[in-house]
């Protein structure tokens, strides 16, 4: 019953449900290896087809670096693993140059930098040195080591993570350099249920192992087909008074956080927050992008881009309460 | 003869020493003064006019326990019979308490036989201290005397009196002021249509449609106000932030609400066409346009039959009332 006056829309839809297929197939063979972390595989995924970095907070031990792992594993990509220490040097992750005794002259070593997927271990334990290495890494998508330069292959993504439970001895990572990261991805334990299947499979010692079912040339086409999702002007609107109430609380009905909030989130923000709900709508196998998936990506998106005051620490209110807020707050289109 | 003549010279030497002699004299205002008062030690000097006197300098202290707390140039001045008199000042004092002797003050004369010296007398000094012993006993110790107290006067109070009568007001005031708006509401309730809440929505329902948008090419215009409608009765149906929620999360809200699956189904389809004509420019045809309408109309007739009658108390209407407003405001900015 549906009449399309404007087949580009529809075509789109056809052809994203055509070629988003390959999603499914990751999360199936994800599935296999990682119970539950629905939410952090998605998030891979955002990250992946927007050409974005996660910044990733949880406890140890909730299978942050299998899933990484696993995910560079199905797509068949190169996987490097950093634990970020305070000795660490910049040139552990770039690179250097060796002299070649056999060749008489000097030799690039490349770091682990030079891979399709990097965790960053607890990269808040590096100083600030080791920490703008890697963020620029990540902005440039180029490393020069001596005189030459090189392009870091396509697709790059840096999942950097932070422990939030011990705060001595680490180098918080400053807000600008935050705001680098699409996302800040907040990850919980597993409920009891999957936790019992976590159990089982570790006390049988029955890994099962993922197989490599795409190339990263598909994750570049995808990107493409990504920016191509329709978004109205009614959900650009909605982004825009999502991020304005960040900024601007008692504008939007939030008096109560007028006094908490020092800085709002940045103009990046909104485009993040645009690409993510279009990469959100292509998981969800849609050409169009509707407010449940600004809603969705929302949290992760600007929870590390809203500064709170003195105020908001000493009552206790966290990023996520004033999210919820502002989205319980702003009408929705 | 001889022992004559030698007495002569004797005599006639002594005479003409005598006119040669130097006398030094000195003496204070007071032999008896009180500790750290302030003394005045005079010297005087008389001297033939042709000589050189060496008066002896002090600098800070005259004698033990006697301070010098100035002095004054010598002053010269000549007599009648040749003879001239130097005259010098002493301020001093004593912090000891004490019979003291000022020793003699010198002068010098040198002389072709050698150095002569002149003496004044010693002048003697007695310093006592302040007699504040109490006149019962010497031993009692009295505690430090308390300051004194003075009463307040009118100029000190008054400010205080002020002070509170201002916050008095202003507390007054302020609690008036509280006040007020609960009587601007209690007008705007008043004002507030008596109506149930299907009844504004039929009525909003029949202005969408008199309006004709979709029939215009206004299909996303219409479906926009058709869910705002729908929302508006929904929040205050229900109870839920249906305006701040997405279709997805209404239809997961009501999902646990008593509502015939007929009507559910209805409202799925409602917000499902609705979302593909606002977010994704499909344009339905006629017959799912006008059916939307219908089953907008059929959603809040069902659901209003379940409606339960205990909700109709003052809040609700308080709640249709503020409805009422917002429907009136979106109306006013879609024009």
């Amino acid at each position: 019953m549906i009449m399309d006056i404007n087949v580009n829309i529809k075509e789109l839809n056809e052809k994203i449900e055509k070629q988003s297929d390959f999603v499914e197939a990751i999360n199936h063979e994800i599935g296999k290896v990682i119970i539950g972390q629905k939410h952090l595989i998605d998030s891979l995924l955002i990250g992946l087809l927007t050409d974005g970095h996660i910044l990733l907070e949880g406890v140890p031990g909730l299978a942050k670096t299998l899933a990484i792992k696993t995910m560079a594993a199905v797509i068949d990509a190169r996987f490097n693993r950093i634990q970020f220490t305070p000795d660490l040097l910049p040139a552990d992750l770039l690179g250097t140059m060796i002299y070649s005794q056999k060749k008489e002259e000097f030799m690039v070593k490349k770091g682990p930098l030079f891979a399709n997927f990097i965790l960053a271990d607890e990269i808040n334990r590096s100083p600030a040195k080791v920490q703008s290495a890697l963020l620029e890494a990540m902005q440039e998508r180029q490393i020069t080591i001596g005189e030459k330069s090189f392009i870091l292959e396509d697709p790059f993504l840096v999942m950097a993570t932070q422990n939030p439970i011990e705060q001595e001895g680490t180098y918080p990572l400053p807000e600008a350099q935050v705001d680098r990261f699409m996302l800040k991805v907040l990850i919980d334990y597993p409920d009891k249920s999957e936790e019992k299947l976590v159990l089982r499979e570790n006390i049988a010692k029955v890994f099962p192992t993922v197989n490599a079912i795409m190339k990263p040339d598909r994750i570049i086409k995808a990107r493409n087909l990504v920016k191509e999702v329709y978004m109205d002007e009614k959900i650009e609107n909605y982004i825009i008074d999502i991020v304005f109430s960040t900024r601007y609380p008692s504008d939007n009905g939030l008096e109560k956080y007028s006094g908490m909030i020092s800085y709002g989130a940045s103009p990046r923000a909104s485009i993040n927050l645009a690409l993510a709900a279009k990469a959100y709508a292509f998981i969800r196998r849609r050409g169009y992008v509707i407010p449940e998936d600004v809603r969705a990506v929302c949290p992760d998106v600007l929870r590390h881009r809203i500064g709170l005051t003195y105020e908001a620490e000493a009552e206790n209110v966290r990023q996520e309460d004033i999210i919820k807020d502002i989205l319980d707050t702003v009408e929705v289109p | 003869m001889r022992k004559l003549c030698f007495i002569f010279i004797i005599i006639f030497a002594e005479m003409t020493a005598g006119a040669q002699d130097v006398r030094v004299k000195a003496a204070v205002d007071s032999n008896s003064v009180l500790i750290g008062d302030h003394i005045r030690y005079s010297l005087e000097v008389e001297q033939p006019a042709d000589i050189q006197l060496n008066l002896t300098e002090y600098n800070d202290t005259l004698a033990e326990n006697l301070e010098i707390l100035s002095q004054s140039p010598v002053d010269t001045a000549m007599t009648d019979n040749g003879r001239m008199i130097l005259k010098k000042n002493f301020l001093i004092t004593s912090f000891d308490t004490g019979f003291y002797q000022i020793p003699p003050y010198r002068v010098s004369h040198k002389t072709e036989q050698g150095i002569k010296n002149y003496y004044s007398d010693y002048v003697p000094l007695k310093v006592s201290r302040v007699n504040v012993a109490p006149s019962d006993s010497t031993d009692v110790i009295f505690d430090i005397v308390s300051p004194a107290k003075v009463g307040y006067s009118a100029g000190e109070i008054l400010p205080w009196v002020l002070l509170a009568i201002v916050l008095a007001a202003g507390s007054i005031l302020g609690y008036k002021y509280l006040k007020r708006p609960k009587k601007v509401k209690e007008e705007e309730k008043s004002k507030i249509p008596d109506e149930p809440i299907h009844i504004i929505t039929f009525r909003e329902l029949d202005k969408l449609e008199k309006k004709k948008l979709w029939q215009n090419g206004k299909v996303k215009d219409y479906y926009s106000r058709l869910t705002e409608i729908l929302r508006f009765y929904l929040e205050i149906r229900y109870g839920i932030k249906a305006l701040e929620m997405t279709s997805e999360e209404i239809i997961n809200k009501l999902s646990g609400e008593d509502i015939e699956k007929n009507s559910f189904e209805r409202l799925k389809v409602i917000f499902r066409n609705a979302d593909l004509s606002k977010f994704a420019r499909y344009s339905h045809d006629s017959t799912t346009n006008t059916g939307s309408m219908d089953d907008a109309r059929t959603f809040v007739r069902d659901t209003y039959k379940t409606n339960d009658p205990d909700q109709e108390g003052d809040d609700m209407k308080a709640d249709q009332g503020n409805l009422a407003e917002k429907q009136k405001g979106k109306e006013d900015s879609n024009g």
